[in-house]
């Protein structure tokens, strides 16, 4: 999407719409049609929607339905009304606490960085021939595929022992997820329920959080076999964030609470905002959560932080837009920059702009994607692009002093 | 609904399923929540079908009954209990998931009320006033949600014209 502020989004953003491929359905016109009929019997007869549909539980069960399973009522934690320390200028700061340097690349590649571990020995990303590629203290090498047909490949995340998570197709398949360890990629065993299944983070123990589309959030447990078809974490609606204790981070009913999972699997509810409930948790590392809760409507929404310990929610409402990850010390990336660009939001709130590699101030056309950040908060893995293919660079951000 | 009538109902709904299927995927992210709210639509649609098709724009009045589906969880509950369908299987679709993968999750991560308006006024075509009516809000709101909305995609996805 273009950040040209005279661009015209329609038709852009339609033809992205209607590009997402579509599972299969199970309605037809003909079952639509039994379905209305039976309605207006209902209403004939004068037998309530409500009582049909409380005697049809009552005496079928069984059904194929989604989320059927009862969920535990989860807890909900104190709320810190307090809000963060004003940063002490209105507009970002700290350009000079930073450098940053290109990756480098192998002969011919043009890559993308999609992740970094923990400790920022290991970056990961995707070549523009859907390779995963992977950063050992800076250099570079191809990883192996985890099959010969592969027709799209994504690289997710990496973890401090260098295993890598990421979704590929293709060889009829139509969308699984892989993970790279000890020499070898390999496809991840599949869902029992089947249908398509993502990766969407990995932690240093091995465990890999996943999505599927008949089961939702799924995690392949690193003592589990490797055979072993993941577990459905039902108490959660959606997950997107992995724990290196396997605290699991997401949220209930679409937004309508941020959730995180103990390691024993227990739902917590985070605070939320008194009289504004929403939210969503989007990355842990350490004690700290990250994500969104609502701002001034219901359906704005701002940066948020919680500390999983005390259950304390920080809302960051100069940041009105999602963290993508966060460090050990609570710092987090944000996109808050000029021109959609990634800034660092520090814990107590101030906005830290990172610097381009030319060292020059950043201009429109060029985006500064920071995507991951090391527990100890002093390396940031990105890119740097620009307005053709052949200008992203993958990049690394160094505090300096 | 007299057999003229359950034609042109007919003859509507295979027309306008697929449609309605993709805005209620990208609406819930989740497949079978799609068909509930869809099923749930056609049905009130076929209880209402002569104040529907009377209407200035019908594919306005259906998408806004598909989003009231949507946002309201107690007719979604209702809805589920008498779908008793039982799933056929059926090919999947090809997934090349360079862009399409990176939207949908970027969709997914949108508060519903974002999610609900990029999807009307971008997929379905609804104008603004049409999206504050589905969504029961003003035409500012919508405005508002939709700039935050757009902004939220862009800093959760690469610019098109650099992939």
């Amino acid at each position: 999407m273009s950040t040209d502020p005279d661009y015209n989004p329609h038709d852009d953003v339609a033809a992205l719409l209607r590009e997402i491929p579509l599972p299969p359905t199970r309605i037809t016109t003909e079952h639509a049609i039994s379905m209305g009929r039976k309605a207006i019997r209902r209403r004939r007869r004068g037998i309530t929607a409500a009582a049909a549909a409380a005697v049809v539980a009552a005496t079928a069960g069984g059904f194929t339905l989604a989320n059927p399973a009862p969920r535990p009522a989860p807890v909900n934690l104190p709320l810190h009304s307090a809000l963060p320390t004003p940063s002490a200028s209105p507009s970002p700061v700290n350009l000079t606490g930073w450098t940053v340097a290109p990756l480098p690349l192998l002969d011919g590649t043009v890559a993308t960085v999609a992740a970094m571990d923990s400790t920022g020995r290991y970056i990961a990303g995707t070549t523009s021939g859907f390779k995963a590629i992977v950063w050992d203290n800076l250099s570079p090498r191809l990883l192996p595929p985890p099959s010969s047909t592969i027709d799209d490949l994504q690289v997710v995340n990496v973890n401090s022992t260098g295993s890598v998570v990421g979704n590929a197709a293709g060889g009829g398949s139509s969308g699984y997820a892989w993970v790279y360890r000890d020499g070898a990629a390999t496809k991840l065993p599949a869902p029992r329920a089947g249908g398509r299944y993502l990766a969407r983070d990995i932690n240093d123990r091995g465990d890999i959080l996943g999505w599927s589309e008949r089961s939702g959030p799924i995690l392949w447990r690193a003592t589990a076999s490797r055979t072993a078809a993941p577990t459905v974490l039902s108490n959660v609606d959606d997950a997107y964030a992995l724990g290196d204790d396997g605290s699991v981070g997401g949220t209930a009913n679409d937004g309508d609470h941020p959730v995180v999972l103990s390691p024993t699997g227990q739902a917590r509810r985070m605070a939320e905002l008194p009289g504004k409930p929403g939210g969503k948790v989007f990355a842990i590392s350490g004690n700290w959560a990250c994500g969104w809760v609502p701002a001034d409507t219901d359906s704005n929404l701002m940066s948020a932080r919680w500390n999983m310990t005390t259950g304390e929610l920080t809302p960051f409402p100069s940041v009105t837009s999602f963290p993508v990850a966060i460090s050990a010390s609570g710092a987090f990336l944000a996109g808050r920059g000029r021109f959609g660009s990634k800034v660092l939001v520090l814990p107590d709130g101030t906005i830290v702009e990172l610097p381009t590699l030319s060292g020059s101030p950043l201009e429109r056309g060029t985006e500064l994607d920071a995507v991951a950040i090391t527990a100890d908060g002093t390396m940031i893995a990105g890119n740097q692009s620009g307005l053709k293919a052949s200008s992203r660079i993958p990049a690394l951000w160094r505090r300096s002093g | 609904m007299n057999a003229g009538d359950e034609r042109e109902y007919a003859a509507y709904v295979t027309a306008r399923l697929p449609a309605l299927h993709r805005a209620a995927y990208l609406l819930t992210g989740d497949a079978h929540r799609a068909d509930d709210i869809v099923q749930a639509t056609l049905t009130c649609l076929y209880v209402h079908w002569r104040r529907a098709r009377a209407a200035d724009n019908t594919d306005a009045y259906v998408h806004r009954m598909l989003t009231h589906q949507f946002l309201d969880e107690k007719r979604l509950a209702w809805s589920r209990v008498l779908l008793g369908l039982a799933h056929r299987d059926r090919p999947a679709p090809a997934f090349p998931f360079e862009d399409h993968h990176l939207v949908h999750e970027a969709l997914r991560k949108l508060p519903k009320g974002q999610r609900a308006v990029l999807v009307l006024r971008f997929l379905c075509d609804l104008s603004v006033e049409e999206t504050a009516s589905a969504l029961r809000c003003s035409a500012g709101n919508v405005k508002s949600q939709t700039s935050r909305a757009l902004e939220a995609m862009r800093s959760l996805l690469p610019s098109r014209s650099q992939t």
